[in-house]
């Protein structure tokens, strides 16, 4: 099961929205995932598989090793991050 | 508590501003007066907005103006206003901003499931393309608590 944490400034608003659409995405792709939404100064502490946030936020946060940084300016376009997410994880490579 | 108005204001605002300030400032006032928040929570709503690249405008012509509950927040309320006169709010991609969503939360369950069918609402494209068609008060009061009692 993939630990997926959803990133925004304060934790009760966008990334609450942007954790309902992650977890949709993950539903559709067939993909096992626990999906946990997060302030950005609680996230210091946390060591997800993927993470989720926006370009802004994605500066603050950084590359980690072992951790998949993926950004969005769409937070409820389940399409999108579908796309985004296949690509990060490289689900087609693994299907073909 | 499906079934209960998800929004407690509603409101067309016809103003033309020059400033996403403005709006910030406009909305605060409705929570202000109700005693939903206190003017402090708005300021941190500016703050985070200018320092994190209006991060909160989540979806396109879409901003979700909120902060900690901490920082003001008296009671859980949401309020939902429609620009006539699009406002840039200085995001890379999604300006100008069409639909202000705003919310003050005191952390509850009861917030939980607010958030959750606000989200449901924005995942759908008939909703979002309708709520940019419409051009008055009483048809966007109309149209939302029709649509807040189905979800």
């Amino acid at each position: 099961m993939l630990k997926v944490h959803t990133v925004c400034i304060n934790g009760m608003g966008s990334s609450l929205i942007l954790k309902m659409t992650v977890e949709k995405a993950f539903k559709e792709l067939g993909v096992a995932a626990d999906v946990k939404h997060i302030d950005a100064g609680q996230f210091k502490s946390c060591h997800p598989d993927v993470c989720i946030t926006t370009p802004s936020l994605a500066k603050t946060i950084g590359e980690r090793e072992g951790m998949i940084l993926i950004t969005t300016t769409n937070f409820t376009d389940v399409k999108i991050l579908k796309e985004k997410i296949s690509k990060a994880l490289n689900l087609e490579e693994q299907k073909g | 508590m499906t079934g209960r108005q998800l929004f407690d204001g509603i409101e067309y605002n016809r103003e033309q501003y020059t400033d996403w300030r403005q709006v910030v400032d406009h909305a605060a006032e409705f929570f202000i007066s109700h005693r939903f928040a206190e003017k402090a929570y708005f300021e941190y709503v500016k703050k985070d907005l200018e320092d994190n690249e209006a991060y909160m405008v989540i979806v396109p012509h879409i901003v979700l103006l909120h902060s900690a509950p901490e920082h003001g927040a008296l009671r859980n309320a949401f309020h939902f206003m429609k620009l006539e006169h699009p406002v840039n709010f200085c995001h890379e991609c999604n300006d100008p901003v069409r639909i202000v969503l705003s919310f003050a939360c005191t952390s509850s369950q009861e917030h939980l499931e607010s958030i959750e069918r606000l989200a449901a609402m924005l995942m759908d494209e008939n909703f979002v393309s309708r709520i940019f068609e419409i051009s008055s008060e009483p048809e966007l009061k109309e149209y939302l608590q029709e649509i807040s009692v189905s979800l």
